[in-house]
């Protein structure tokens, strides 16, 4: 049971290659590269940039990702002055990731038809692969959900954000984002559970 | 098993149900074998997907970004400030700048942006009958912020052209020829927009197209330093 969703507020979930850097570690790389230091800017970037790039390449894909990882950072070094260290480093940075993916996400809106919001998408996914990589199988499956599933489903239950906190990314209500997680495990669920 | 509660199921999960809810849900899946057995399938699911790996990006990426604040660099020395001055509001950050077109494609729509407007700038700022001396015309507040800025520009270009330079050998000759033509078009309109703007102080459209064509210019190095450093 979750009570407050399945990491609870502003809580980094544990699905990230962040490198274990000690807290005290970090705050001092955050100081220096607030004053320019490069060097420690790298180590953060060593530290997040998993996260980051999953947060990419699921929200927007893989052909993509790597590029929006770097706008990510850039974007993290231009407002690096405005953290003032009143939540995590590694919190605040990932809410900036959100924010410039969205934000990607809807230019990307305008140019093109990538995802069909339609349930049958699954039918054309395999179901369990035999190697038994389910990490990988799921990953497909949820590649495939219907974008507005897709995205509460990626930033509720992977990246471990409220409701409360998805409906003001996407403008949509706490209810919008509530049916859309539903829906989008009940889809997987008929994909992976079958 | 209903729609009903199955629709709640998720809530339930998440712990989102008033305590009266959740008991009146408890009731049912004691009942309800195949709502118990949704419940136990999405409770998987959920943790399935909390535990999904991250992904380590290629290593290119931080060599982007790096040449990225490299040149950004090369101007304000501190994060959290400008970094390659947009001339006309001083605060605007150069990524939200970016298009999504190829260097070729970013270089000919310059030139052509360049021209059109060019040709614009030249038509309103060109002398009529009951013109004042203008070359004698002051530069006003904004023309001469304009003019400014177009200098700090001028310094971010030339450290970008020079980042450019390093990396260029990395290019596709087409794509650096494509890119040569550019400049110097744009170059070309950049002198022409600063003749204008001191003959004309006055006018804003004149100081928009230089403002613009300056922005062009540094985001087309911009383009080009980042696709050679990622060719790296």
């Amino acid at each position: 049971m979750y009570p407050n969703g399945p990491w609870g507020l502003g809580v980094i979930p544990p699905n990230t290659l962040e490198t274990a850097v000690p807290q005290s570690n970090e705050r001092a790389d955050v100081v220096r590269a607030q004053n320019g230091d490069t060097r420690a800017f790298e180590r953060l970037y060593q530290a997040h940039a998993g996260r980051v790039h999953g947060l990419a390449r699921r929200m927007i894909g893989p052909d993509l990702a790597g590029e929006l990882t770097q706008d990510v950072f850039v974007r993290v070094w231009e407002k690096l002055g405005t953290f003032r260290g009143e939540s995590a480093f590694g919190t605040w940075l990932h809410r900036v990731a959100v924010n410039v993916v969205l934000h990607r996400r809807a230019a990307l809106k305008t140019e093109r038809i990538r995802f069909d919001d339609d349930e049958n998408v699954l039918d054309f996914v395999p179901g369990r692969t035999a190697s038994g990589d389910i990490g990988m199988d799921m990953e497909t499956a949820i590649a495939k959900l219907p974008e507005g599933a897709r995205v509460v489903f990626i930033l509720h239950d992977i990246e471990g954000f409220k409701h409360e906190e998805i409906a003001d990314h996407l403008g949509v209500t706490a209810g919008t984002s509530k049916a859309q997680l539903h829906r989008a495990r009940m889809i997987l669920r008929q994909h992976l559970c079958r | 098993m209903t729609d009903r509660w199955t629709d709640l199921i998720s809530e339930y999960l998440d712990g989102c149900m008033d305590s009266a809810s959740r008991r009146e849900m408890e009731a049912h899946l004691e009942s309800c074998a195949e709502c118990s057995a949704t419940l136990e399938d999405l409770r998987a699911i959920v943790v399935r997907a909390a535990a999904l790996p991250a992904s380590a990006p290629p290593a290119e990426v931080w060599a982007g970004i790096e040449a990225r604040l490299r040149a950004a660099t090369a101007a304000p020395s501190v994060p959290g400030t400008v970094r390659v001055r947009n001339v006309r509001s001083g605060n605007a950050p150069w990524t939200s700048w970016r298009i999504s077109l190829s260097l070729p494609q970013l270089a000919a729509a310059c030139v052509a942006v360049v021209a059109l407007s060019g040709g614009l700038a030249w038509y309103v700022s060109r002398p009529h009958g009951n013109a004042v001396n203008q070359a004698a015309v002051p530069l006003n507040s904004q023309a001469a912020a304009t003019m400014q800025g177009a200098d700090a520009t001028i310094e971010d270009i030339e450290q970008l052209r020079q980042i450019l330079a390093d990396g260029r050998d990395k290019l596709d000759p087409t794509t650096v020829r494509s890119l040569e033509e550019s400049l110097v078009a744009i170059d070309t309109a950049i002198r022409q927009g600063r003749t204008a703007l001191q003959a004309d102080p006055q006018n804003p459209y004149v100081r928009d197209h230089l403002d613009e064509t300056m922005r062009r210019k540094v985001d087309l190095l911009r383009r080009a330093t980042q696709l050679a450093s990622a060719t790296e």
